[in-house]
């Protein structure tokens, strides 16, 4: 179990709330155990951070049944290629994956390959990296993966809320 | 990429990915397999469109977003590196990538809508008041959320709307734990600032 002290806890509530199961796994017995401990002190600080989880509570939820979107993403994706694959293909969604496409995927997995040990990968960020807005931004990160900077960096500097 | 990088550019070590839970049809998926589409909506189209929801609160714009996201998994699928995160993560990571994305380009408008009165009955009258008052305050609660840096409010969605862990938050925000924690802590002091005048009202309701 973790140390526990009232600064932590302090941090704790400020960030997570008073609610003990939003806290990290690693510190939530340790937690409750010092707010089991001091009970006085523990409903002082927990009070503020109960009345804003309340209200957080009373915000707006998302209760639209999403079979409907569901059938138009699928909609659209049986109209949509996927990558390496041509728009002919995918008619036949139920169609096996050609066997042109699997070497082309064999052969990318080499290229990728390469890719990596020149330094240039393929990774979740440039994948993860979104719109058109992002499009500088992924070109950005294709250099930042041998520069030691970023997607986060990027965003860091385009939010200017400081980190 | 090799880990997560922090806005001071120190290198976090990469989150270790355990047997990814979407395994089983990513293999199908990346296949053109539509049915292998439909299970991973299944699993993760409702908390998608939730984060959504609550990061641009708008319900039209969420479905919008939630759908991209998707389509760029189809798309994208036959490309999936497994071993560097979990396809969630990845899906996550698109759509917090896409929000911030439409939240720049979105221009604050808030319109109120207020109902046709037609029934001038005491009752109905204090029904329809009471439906607008808990509405006028639902939007408080929106409005705050919306003044909110874009990464404090993904941080407020992940943790106290998604219950994510730490870690998986911090894995989708592409931070570390205490930077994730300081824009969670940063999120709810603005948030108690913002709402503090309405606070009374706001817990009757």
């Amino acid at each position: 179990m973790s140390k526990m002290n009232q600064n932590r806890i302090q941090e704790l509530i400020n960030a997570y709330g008073a609610d003990t199961h939003r806290w990290p796994q690693t510190e939530r017995q340790a937690g409750q155990a010092w707010l089991a401990d001091f009970p006085d002190k523990s409903q002082k600080l927990l009070a503020e951070a109960d009345a804003l989880d309340q209200i957080l509570d009373a915000a707006p939820t998302s209760a639209s049944d999403i079979s409907f979107l569901q059938a138009r993403i699928l909609k659209a994706a049986q109209n949509t290629p996927q990558d390496g694959i041509s728009a002919v293909m995918v008619v036949n969604d139920t169609a096996p994956m050609p066997a042109k496409t699997n070497m082309l995927a064999s052969w990318k997995s080499v290229a990728a390959t390469l890719m990596l040990t020149t330094g240039i990968g393929f990774g979740i960020g440039q994948a993860a990296a979104a719109d058109t807005n992002y499009a500088s931004a992924e070109a950005l990160l294709s250099i930042s993966m041998q520069s030691d900077y970023g997607e986060a960096d990027l965003f860091g500097d385009l939010n200017g809320d400081g980190l | 990429m090799n880990g997560t990088h922090s806005a001071s550019g120190t290198t976090h070590p990469p989150t270790p990915v355990k047997a990814d839970p979407d395994a089983d049809i990513l293999l199908a998926l990346a296949g053109g397999d539509t049915a292998a589409l439909a299970t991973l909506m299944d699993r993760h189209l409702a908390l998608i469109k939730t984060t959504a929801r609550y990061m641009l609160g708008d319900e039209m714009m969420a479905e919008d977003i939630a759908q991209e996201v998707f389509l760029r998994a189809w798309k994208q699928a036959p490309n999936w590196q497994p071993g560097q995160a979990k396809f969630s993560t990845w899906l996550h990571r698109v759509a917090k990538n896409l929000c911030y994305d439409r939240l720049r380009k979105k221009k604050e408008t808030y319109l109120e809508v207020v109902p046709d009165m037609v029934d001038n009955r005491p009752e109905a009258l204090q029904t329809l008041e009471a439906s607008q008052n808990h509405a006028a305050q639902k939007t408080k609660i929106e409005h705050a959320m919306a003044t909110l840096p874009e990464r404090q409010r993904m941080a407020i969605t992940l943790c106290h709307y998604r219950e994510l862990s730490q870690l998986e938050a911090a894995d989708i925000m592409e931070v570390g734990v205490r930077a994730y924690e300081s824009l969670l802590a940063r999120a709810r002091k603005n948030l108690r600032t913002q709402l503090q005048s309405h606070k009374s009202a706001l817990l009757e309701n």
